[in-house]
């Protein structure tokens, strides 16, 4: 049977925004995330566990992370950030392939068609 | 076809999920902002919160029918220390139709400030409040620095409003084998919606599961050993439990929505 990805949280309807105001569209995604930039902003990235590490420098998420002010809720109108390349093309394409799919996505939402 | 989101927002059904706070007044052992040991916040957690204004600036009032409902749950904190709330959730009913759903601990503010946002929510306001047992050391051995009779008497306030109720009880060894009781207590404070009763999914390499409170003693959890074989188990299913992709086959397209 073939498997393929669908977004739990999308199909939900539901869109996350953290704390410092970027939208994800799942925690699976964001909490990571989180941690890693505070991490990051203090200077102790080295100190994250490895899968955190791992998380956050998946290509997908390198993506976001280049364009992260594109994607918060302070910088960004919504509309504009639901409308970008990464919520309408990064993420959804990274899910016809296992060489791109991100692993949250492969464990969380990974469906058998 | 496949709906994506900028398709849920332009037909205004979006589902805003926001953390508005990382404060907590809980220390909860098995949660991912408490440390193991004293139950204080992580290190590495900043405290931060939004304010009435950062929300409305993020989210303007032209902008708000795009919305179909709220979810303050928090993921790093309870959304009840948002020392804003109260106005952002005002905010929110007076400019929109959207509905609002709270997550909390319920061991926060007073009764009257629960009558009051259960009076100007009104039946567009749905809370869910954790319960995790019947006595104080049923309770708090998971839900850590919360105060049951506190919590049962913001319940009651709450309930005397048009605002919806609902609970959500963690179900551990402890507490298995009282779940009736706690049922039967939730109700007597005049919940009327949803119950759920879900066993932690947080035991993952062994079947118990320790920390040290501030006293340095020892609290230690254990897993629930039901494996849904109880009858509050059986028919609600948390939306945002791993299981959810047995949820989904099962049910093909259809969504589990609380509402």
């Amino acid at each position: 049977m073939a498997k393929k990805i669908r977004c739990r949280w999308e199909q939900d309807k539901r869109l996350l925004v953290n704390p410092d105001g970027q939208a994800f569209p799942c925690c699976y995604l964001s909490n990571n995330y989180y941690q890693s930039t505070v991490y990051e902003e203090r200077g102790t990235y080295d100190e994250l566990p490895d899968g955190h590490k791992a998380n956050i420098e998946h290509p997908v998420m390198a993506a976001y992370f280049e364009c992260q002010d594109e994607y918060n809720v302070f910088k960004t109108d919504v509309n504009d950030i639901l409308t970008s390349q990464w919520f309408t093309e990064t993420l959804p394409n990274s899910w016809d392939s296992d060489e791109t799919v991100h692993f949250q996505c492969k464990r969380m939402c990974e469906i058998d068609e | 076809m496949k709906n994506t989101y900028k398709d849920h927002y332009r037909r205004g059904d979006l589902i805003m999920w926001v953390d508005l706070s990382t404060y907590c007044n809980a220390g909860c052992p098995q949660c991912h902002r408490t440390k193991l040991i004293g139950h204080t916040t992580e290190d590495w957690l900043p405290l931060v919160q939004w304010s009435l204004q950062t929300f409305v600036e993020a989210f303007p009032i032209n902008t708000l029918h795009h919305y179909a409902r709220w979810e303050f749950c928090g993921t790093w904190g309870d959304p009840l220390m948002n020392k804003d709330l109260f106005g952002i959730v005002q905010y929110i009913i007076d400019n929109s139709t959207a509905r609002i759903q709270i997550n909390t601990n319920g061991s926060i503010r007073d009764a009257n400030w629960w009558w009051d946002f259960g009076v100007m929510g009104g039946n567009r306001l749905q809370v869910w409040f954790d319960i995790d047992g019947t006595t104080q050391d049923m309770h708090s051995l998971y839900r850590q620095k919360t105060n049951l009779d506190k919590i049962k008497e913001n319940v009651e306030a709450y309930c005397a409003t048009n605002a919806e109720a609902c609970a959500m009880t963690i179900v551990f060894k402890h507490n298995q084998d009282y779940l009736w009781d706690i049922h039967d207590m939730i109700r007597g404070l005049g919940v009327k919606g949803k119950l759920i009763f879900a066993e932690s999914n947080r035991f993952y390499h062994q079947d118990y599961h320790d920390s040290w409170n501030i006293a340095g003693e020892l609290v230690r959890l254990e897993q629930a050993t039901l494996n849904g074989d109880h009858p509050l188990l059986n028919d609600e299913v948390p939306i945002r439990d791993h299981k959810w992709r047995k949820k989904f086959v099962a049910d093909g397209n259809k969504t589990n929505d609380y509402w």
